[in-house]
């Protein structure tokens, strides 16, 4: 039932306006009939039914609108009201028409009648529009532009400085060290140290003293861990009080030496202007003409432009121009500048930001950037040299230059910077440049194993890198043989390779031994098996070994138990050592075999050790390690092989996960 | 609106529109409706509206990210937390005072003691900001001044995956979108080339079978799947499945995608599920990648002593400093999210031998990376962040001696370090007590991280919502506040 008494609600806004019309066509019938009052006698019957039922709905509607929630009750209450009095005016009226004092009463009550309908409707109208939505209009006041020859320095920087970076705690309720920093009243009651500041001798001046203070300081201001004057401020702060730090009193902008300008700048208003929305039609345009645009903020007209198109031509900055006082980030990086640009930059008086690098800017042309209000510059490599550069000093609001690869001398970068405050970025940077040690050659040929041939193959996609190998054990130099293809081998040999590049160090050596195997093992059966996540038994004859990663696919693993296997042998066939290759990685519980023990036997005779090894090891391993273990066996005629490959057991004390089960790790098993 | 009753409203609509005959009756029904229909499209902003709220809220100081992530959890006191009052007290016990029964991992819950341990390392304070770094990060001390160094981070998690799924998606339980998604849904893309949100992983020296990551990290969860990370590799093939098979030319393939577009259309008129729209679009992007991916993957053209920056490790390709060359370029493409994982962070024994390792293949890198983008202009709306899921713990796990120790995972106190996008440099946020435990002052919770980078990006984290089962979710769950005093 609520639920629908709050949607009727809804239908007060339609029917509210039936008895004001209704009532405003009777008065007006009424007053035409004033002299004939049986003229329209039905007629103004009629009126005021129905505006009296009109009225009478629309109130009731009224309160449930109310109740259905979501409305002040002093907003609504005049409102409310004055409806109900509306009903009643009407009611009255109604009677008085039908009665006596006809004429003496009744137009002047049905004035007042209309007035209520008035006031009714201005209240309601303020709960739906907000009570500002009537208001007299009144000139919208702006912050006083800044003139330029007559700037205060207390008021529009000084000030801004103690209030952002002070006075959280030097202030009237707070007053750290009994000094408060909020009016200049305060300022000149001191603390209890003294006077913050010294007149004229900043060097002396308290403010300046602590904010030098190393951040360690206990006198240090602003305290560690609080926002630091920046040196634009504390720039700032020590011309004020060199100046007399006056709370009053103007100068020219002008008359301030240059890098206070820079610094004074930066508290000059930045409020965006009011520029009027952006038309589809020219966002489409532009998108046509290359530009990628996107929008600044939701609730602003402003946008960012980047240039991406085939080429910058004078029809596409012509299209820019349409969106001139929208825009307010242009990026034109890496394309030939048509001289339309530079005769219409101006134009741009919103701009902020501006890249341009990799252009074919030039000293002459960004002095025509003065006038923009930007913050942030990009000339990199472009023709743009010092000269240029110096030329920007002046401009009032930048912050960043950037110009990395422009015509710059590296000597004379660091006093570029000296004259000015305008962050410089040249991107030279200590310390990256210098000549640095190659990579080893990388292999791309896992196999060190094989049974005829193998071909080794390098990486070698980087541009002016030059892979030099010996097959000899040597260590190759410079004059050592250059990997071109694919290097061919059919023996046992030990590979060594460098990597050379101009400018660079060259490598250390990559060592790699190649062994030639000759017998390959495919008779064979397991006892034991190993875990189902590191299976696969027929990996451990397939010459290819792992890596230091047990998870890479090649390693066998065996959680507590043993790798035990048997394989026949044939006649032709002479074995004289048992290679087992293992890994040993502590974090992954992973430990090398105990000891690994051969057998052999003859037909159906027993198996008779013919070989083993007792594997002690020197110290706690800390690494990830990669062993081979190769068991000499003593000679005789074997039909059969059992090979045991014991576990090492429970993890050891000086294990993290001591008296857990170790794993024993096996990539490859050799015959030869 | 859920899908089912959007679609049927469309059907709602279109049917009435035909029996209007879309004629004067229709266009009449429309401006009653819509008051700004007739007149629409005066304004250009409804056109550059992408995400389906109006975005940015704010002027925006940073329009792209670089997040490298340091998958494993870094250890802060052999990094960047310098606690000298652990190498004092070598070997004591942990105090439970300081302590105060924080949770412990499986790995440590058996041992009997905490033996304090400090960093066999040296630290060193550097540049005007006096940060203090160790000496296995000696490129990342040379630019400490570009950086806002966070040491009082503190996570809720305390295993690898809950708690790089909280860093990623604002929640522990895996399910939710992640970061980039969010990024890309919101502020939509800046490059109509290449995805919004792109993810490279590289392997840590330091210990090389580190725990493995899930593409759910980057997953898109309940937003629309053209929203989810698309994963760069190194190799032949940097986008999986991208090519075109062998004997299918570029402009077959076209002619194929046109048929399937067509196709699709049709199932999307019949059942109207938004996903088949997605389909056509990430079809259309993948084709349009044919030929941005091998464009910006082509490193070949970096000159030599860009290289030389970076260290030699960058002339690998898929190691952390060739991967931080390419986010460098796909910054230069305008990429908004790219997201590094560099794993192997997590020494719970042999720390000095693998840390030095870790440090080593992402210390002059990042260092690198982000020298280069400020060179290029590119680090003022360009937000760099590196860090862990946590910190480790300042005892020792398992067998202690004068060389070597291990640390386990800490969630309540850890280092991270930020730079550009607006964030201050030089500068160091939070503080810990002296045992490196316990953050002592402003702490930085894990939503508060993400609250301030979002706000970075122009957006209010309470405002970044999508409806989903009944209920809006964000990124930053219902917490979070943006820490103000880190930005510039």
């Amino acid at each position: 039932m609520e639920i629908w008494l709050d949607y009727f609600g809804k239908f007060h806004p339609v029917v509210l306006h039936l008895p004001i019309g209704a009532l405003l066509f009777t008065f007006v019938i009424a007053l035409i009939a004033f002299k004939q009052p049986n003229l329209y006698s039905n007629t103004i019957r009629i009126g005021l039914i129905f505006s009296f039922f009109s009225a009478l709905l629309s109130s009731i509607l009224g309160v449930l609108l109310y109740k259905s929630g979501g409305y002040e009750e002093a907003s609504v209450q005049k409102h409310l009201i004055l409806g109900w009095s509306t009903t009643l005016s009407i009611a009255l009226l109604w009677i008085l028409f039908e009665r006596i004092a006809y004429k003496t009463l009744f137009i002047p009550l049905f004035g007042v009648s209309v007035l209520i309908v008035g006031l009714t409707g201005h209240y309601g109208g303020q709960i739906t529009h907000g009570e500002e939505y009537l208001s007299i209009p009144v000139a919208e006041e702006k912050e006083a532009s800044i003139n330029l020859d007559s700037i205060q320095l207390y008021s529009q920087a000084v000030a801004k400085i103690f209030d952002k970076k002070c006075v959280s705690c030097h202030n009237f309720s707070k007053r750290k060290g009994e000094l408060a920093l909020h009016q200049p009243q305060a300022i000149l009651e001191g603390g209890e140290r003294g006077m913050p500041y010294l007149v004229g001798n900043s060097m002396e001046s308290r403010i300046i003293e602590y904010a030098a203070l190393p951040l360690e300081d206990d006198l240090h201001m602003p305290p560690k861990g609080r926002p630091q004057l920046t040196s634009t401020e504390l720039k700032i702060l020590a011309y004020w009080i060199d100046q007399g730090g006056h709370f009053e009193g103007t100068a020219s902008f002008e008359s301030l030496p240059q890098q206070v300008q820079t610094s004074f700048a930066q508290f000059l208003p930045k409020e965006l202007p009011d520029v009027s929305p952006l038309k589809a039609s020219v966002l489409l345009d532009l998108q046509q003409a290359g530009f990628r645009i996107t929008s600044y903020t939701a609730d602003t007209p402003f946008i960012q432009a980047k240039f991406k198109g085939e080429t910058l031509d004078r029809s596409a900055i012509k299209v820019l121009l349409k969106a001139a006082e929208q825009l307010v980030e242009l990026e034109l990086s890496n394309f030939q500048l048509p001289n339309r640009f530079w005769e219409e930059v101006e134009s741009f008086q919103n701009l902020l930001k501006l890249k341009l690098n990799e252009t074919n800017t030039e000293d002459h042309h960004v002095e025509k950037l003065i006038n923009l209000p930007l913050r942030s510059l990009n000339i990199g490599g472009t023709n743009v040299s010092s000269a240029g550069i110096e030329k920007l000093f002046r401009h009032p609001s930048l912050e960043y230059l950037y110009a990395w690869n422009a015509q710059i001398k590296s000597d004379e970068e660091e006093k570029l910077q000296e004259k000015t405050s305008i962050k410089l970025v040249f991107g030279v940077f200590d310390g990256f440049s210098n000549p640095q040690q190659l990579k080893p050659p990388k292999l791309i040929t896992e196999k060190t194993l094989f049974d005829t041939t193998l071909e080794v193959d390098f990486f070698s996609k980087i541009k002016g890198n030059v892979i030099r190998y010996t097959l000899d054990g040597s260590d190759p130099d410079s004059t050592a043989i250059i990997y071109e293809n694919p290097i061919q081998i059919n023996k046992s040999l030990t590979l060594k390779a460098r990597s050379f590049k101009s400018g660079w160090l060259p490598s250390d050596v990559l060592t790699e031994d190649y062994f030639k195997v000759g017998k390959s093992i495919k008779d064979y059966e397991m006892a034991t098996r190993p875990s189902n996540r590191y299976s696969g038994v027929h990996k451990l004859f397939d010459f290819e070994e792992g890596s230091t990663n047990f998870a890479d696919g090649k390693w066998l693993g065996f959680s507590g138990n043993d790798l035990v296997f048997t394989t026949k042998v044939y006649q032709e066939e002479s074995i004289n050592n048992i290679t087992i290759s293992c890994m040993e990685s502590i974090g992954g519980w992973i430990i090398y075999p105990k000891s690994v023990r051969i057998f052999g036997r003859n037909g159906q005779n027993s198996f008779t050790e013919i070989g083993s090894y007792k594997y002690r090891p020197e110290k706690i391993p800390t690494e990830t390690t990669k062993k081979s273990f190769t068991v000499p066996i003593s000679s005789g005629t074997h039909t059969e092989l059992k090979v045991v490959v014991e576990n090492f057991g429970k993890l050891p004390s000086w294990h993290p996960a001591a008296g857990e089960d170790a794993w024993l790790f096996v990539d490859e098993i050799l015959f030869w | 609106m859920d899908p089912l009753h959007q679609h049927l409203l469309n059907k709602n609509r279109r049917h009435f529109l035909q029996k209007m005959g879309l004629g004067i009756g229709g266009l009449a029904l429309g401006s009653l409706l819509d008051p700004m229909s007739l007149t629409g499209g005066n304004s250009a902003a409804d056109l550059l509206q992408t995400g389906p709220v109006p975005l940015p809220h704010f002027a925006p100081k940073a329009k792209r990210i670089i997040y490298l992530f340091q998958s494993g959890g870094p250890s802060q006191l052999d990094l960047f937390d310098y606690k000298p009052t652990l190498n004092k007290m070598r070997g004591q016990d942990l105090p439970e005072s300081i302590r105060r029964g924080q949770r412990l991992t499986g790995m440590t819950s058996g041992q009997d003691n905490f033996p304090l341990t400090g960093s066999v390392f040296n630290f060193q304070q550097y540049g005007e900001s006096r940060a203090w770094i160790s000496e296995l990060m000696p490129y990342t001390a040379k630019i400490a001044d570009e950086l806002c160094f966070v040491k009082s981070m503190h996570t809720e998690a305390i295993n690898h995956d809950p708690a790089i799924t909280f860093f990623q998606t604002g929640s522990q339980q895996s399910g939710r979108p992640s970061f980039g998604s969010w990024m890309s849904y919101g502020l939509g893309s800046l490059n109509d080339n290449l995805p919004a949100f792109i993810v490279m992983l590289s392997r840590g020296t330091g210990r090389p079978n580190g725990q493995p990551l899930y593409s759910r990290l980057w997953g898109n969860g309940f937003l629309s799947s053209l929203h989810q990370g698309v994963q760069f590799r190194a190799g032949k093939d940097p986008v999986l499945y991208l090519k075109n098979p062998d004997g299918i030319s570029r402009k077959e393939r076209r002619q194929m995608l046109d048929y399937l577009a067509a196709m699709n259309e049709e199932q999307e008129k019949l059942f109207g599920d938004p996903e088949v729209a997605n389909r056509i679009a990430q079809y259309e992007m993948a084709y349009r990648m044919q030929t941005s991916v091998t464009d910006v993957m082509n490193i070949e053209d970096e000159p030599d002593h860009i290289f030389q920056m970076y260290g030699p490790e960058a002339l690998t390709p898929g190691t952390f400093a060739a991967n931080c060359i390419l986010a460098r370029r796909l910054i230069e493409k305008d990429v908004r999210f790219i997201q590094l994982y560099h794993m192997g962070w997590d020494q719970h024994d042999n720390l000095p031998t693998q840390i030095a390792k870790q440090a080593k293949d992402v210390d002059q890198a990042s260092a690198a990376l982000i020298m280069d983008l400020k060179q290029r202009g590119l680090l003022e709306d360009t937000l760099v962040v590196w860090g862990g899921e946590f910190g480790r713990t300042n005892y020792s796990q398992g067998t202690m001696t004068d060389t070597n120790y291990g640390r386990d995972h800490h969630p309540r106190a850890f280092t991270i370090f930020m730079a550009g996008g607006g964030i201050k440099p030089g500068f160091t946020y939070g503080e810990t007590d002296e045992f490196g435990y316990n953050v002592a002052k402003d702490p930085m919770h894990v939503h508060d991280l993400q609250a301030t980078i979002l706000n970075q990006f122009g957006v209010d984290h309470t405002k970044l919502t999508y409806k989903y089962q009944g209920r809006r979710f964000r990124l930053t769950d219902v917490a979070g506040n943006v820490i103000h005093s880190i930005l510039s």
